[in-house]
Parts: structure tokens; sequence; C-alpha cells
């Protein structure tokens, strides 16, 4: 960003206003009976207020472009840390194995292991999220 | 960068000084905003790995984290998101002061920001001590108090495990920011930041608005869990 290209002060005290609204809608949303929808809704509500941050308040968007390669790496090495590692660990109960299910590793002091998620969506075990 | 070769009198402001290896200030400018962007996305990645973990987790034992999460403190969690945002409002105007060369308004926004950062990590740690007093901080051996089916024990305290270590180097990250803009308040207030000098005010609130980023999405993810049920 060049010295000269910056965002006015009106646009600040916009996008902070933009941050309160996005706070209020993120905790008023959390009391919404979403059912599986809340993860995504307060996600989504995430990536709009960290979106008018960096666009914003770190002056990306007034940027060259090189720094928005940058920006953009990071969130792309991001999608392929989690994709795989949840490729791997939400696929595990798919095949049979001759191994016992024992789930993940717990810490110290855990005494037993829930069921597996796949085992609960087949139905052979009550669903854990369906308790409450 | 270097200095300039003027002596420094108590009156003299240094405008900015273009390293021997720039071209111009415009190159300088772009080059050190672009290297702390590349110190945030390995911070990124930091932080990744641990929401990754966090997700891992969650995906397993959504029960668990559920109910676990619900006994964090939602009023002080969302004031506190309030105080830290507004922090980064007070450090993007610090910035723009600087750009603008207002040196020592630049130095009271980043002295705003200190105080809203100190009030953030004064709740935080309120909030663990809270935690701590009754029984529910199982880190580091600590006593945990947990009243429910034995079998949601071990997700229960992995719970608070992933609370204490990402709320914890994320405070970790405020503290360092924090002892960084001291150091930025005596050059502010003898006008280091004028003459088009914004640079390292520049990339200070970068450092600080990436902390914010990692609050936005530390929020929903520990103290919003299931909350409608």
């Amino acid at each position: 960003m060049s010295e000269t290209a910056q965002p006015t002060l009106k646009i600040y005290f916009l996008v902070y206003a933009a941050l309160m609204i996005g706070l209020a809608a993120t905790v008023g949303a959390a009391y919404l009976p979403h059912g599986p929808w809340s993860l995504p809704a307060a996600l989504a509500i995430a990536f709009a207020k960290a979106a008018l941050v960096v666009m914003f308040f770190m002056h990306v968007l007034y940027s060259p472009r090189l720094t928005w390669i940058a920006v953009f790496a990071g969130l792309v090495w991001l999608s392929i840390l989690m994709a795989i590692t949840f490729a791997d660990y939400m696929s595990r109960d798919w095949i049979p194995t001759s191994q016992p299910k024992t789930g993940l590793a717990l810490p110290p002091g855990a005494e037993s292991v829930e069921p597996p998620r796949a085992a609960a969506e087949m139905g052979t075990v009550d669903a854990p999220d369906a308790a409450d | 960068m270097s200095t300039p070769a003027a002596i420094p009198t108590k009156f003299s402001s240094s405008g900015p000084v273009v390293a021997h290896h720039f071209e111009d200030w415009e190159q300088q400018y772009d080059s050190c905003v672009l290297g702390m962007w590349t110190f945030l996305v390995s911070e990124v990645m930091f932080f990744g790995g641990a929401f990754t973990t966090y997700m891992v987790y969650r995906w397993s034992y959504p029960e668990a984290f559920a109910h676990a999460s619900q006994h964090l403190d939602i009023y002080w969690g969302t004031f506190n998101t309030f105080v830290l945002l507004t922090s980064s409002l007070t450090m993007a105007l610090a910035v723009r002061a600087a750009h603008l060369s207002q040196s020592r308004t630049a130095g009271l926004f980043i002295i705003a920001t200190i105080l809203l950062g100190a009030a953030f990590l004064g709740i935080k740690f309120y909030e663990y001590y809270h935690k701590y007093e009754e029984g529910l901080m199982p880190v580091f051996g600590m006593p945990f108090n947990f009243e429910g089916p034995s079998e949601q024990r071990g997700p229960t305290q992995l719970f608070y495990g992933l609370y204490f270590a990402m709320t914890g180097i994320h405070a970790v990250h405020m503290i360092i920011g924090i002892v960084i803009m001291l150091l930025f308040i005596p050059p502010a207030f003898r006008g280091a930041y004028s003459s088009g000098n914004s640079l390292r005010v520049e990339i200070m609130g970068l450092y600080w608005h990436f902390v914010d980023l990692v609050w936005i999405f530390l929020f929903p993810l520990l103290y919003l869990i299931d909350r409608a049920t």
C-alpha cells in the first residue's frame, strides 16, 4: 500500500460497526436451534469478520498483488492441512479392518471410549448428538 | 533499516530512511509488508494445527465438547471479543495517524490499544482463575472436578486442554504484542512517525490485527457450541 491509498475514517468506522454486528450475529446464531448448521453458520460469520479485518484493517485491499498471493497462499495451505487430516480421521471407520475399533487416543484419566461415529450413524448404537 | 546520519536532537524527527538494498521507499515499504505477511502465514499454519486438532476431537466427541463449552462464561467471552475488536479499531486508527504523519496521535491510539489489550488479558486471566477455582483446569496435573458420566470424562478433559492451550498461546501472542507496542510509545511522542515514516507502525498493526483474527475464530469455536440446547 502506498501512503496515499488508504481507507477513509468513515470506512474504518463502518468496518468496526460491521464487526460489532457480526459479533452480535455470532452470539445470536449460537442460541438459535440450527442443529447441524450451527457450526457452518458460526464459521461463515467468522470468515466474514476475518475478511473485513484482512481487507480493510490490514490494508490488503489496497496492497500490491504480491501481498494478495502471500495471504491466499496461507489460506490454501491451511485448507490442504485440514482437508487431508479430516479425510483421514473421518473415513477411518468406513472400511472394516481386522483391528479392533478404538477411536482416537485419549489422554490419561480417560476410562472408556465413545462408540465410533460411523457406527452410530449406521444405527447400531445411539447417535452421540441425538441424546440431548 | 539504517538510521539517519544526523546527530539526533530533542527536536529532530526522522523521516523514512531507505536502506541501501532497496530502490526506493515504495519498494522497501512493500517488501517489509510482504515479509510480515510471510511471517503471519507461518503463524496461520501454527494456529491452524491447533484448530485442526480441535476440529478432529470435536467431530469425535460432539456431546462432551458441547457440554464443556457451556461451562465457559459467555458474558465475559462476548465482552472480551468486543474489547479485542475495539483494540483492532484503535490500532487501525494509530496506523492511519502514522500514515498522515501525526506521530503524537499515533502514540495516543497505541496507548489506547495497549490499554484495551491489557483489559482483554485481565478478563482472560480472571476467567482462568475462576476455572481453576471450579476445578475445571485439568492441565499440568491440576484437579479436575468432573460431574457426569465417566465415559465423558476424557473427552471433556480434552476440550479443556484445547481451551487452555489455544487461548494460552493466543494470550502469549497478545503479551508479545503489548510489549512491542510499549516500545513504540517513546518514539511516537518524539515525533518519529512523521514525514511519512509509518512503516513500523503499519507492521505492528498487521501483527495486532492477526491476533484479533485468531480470536475471531477461537470465540465461536470454544464458547458457542450448541448453546441452543
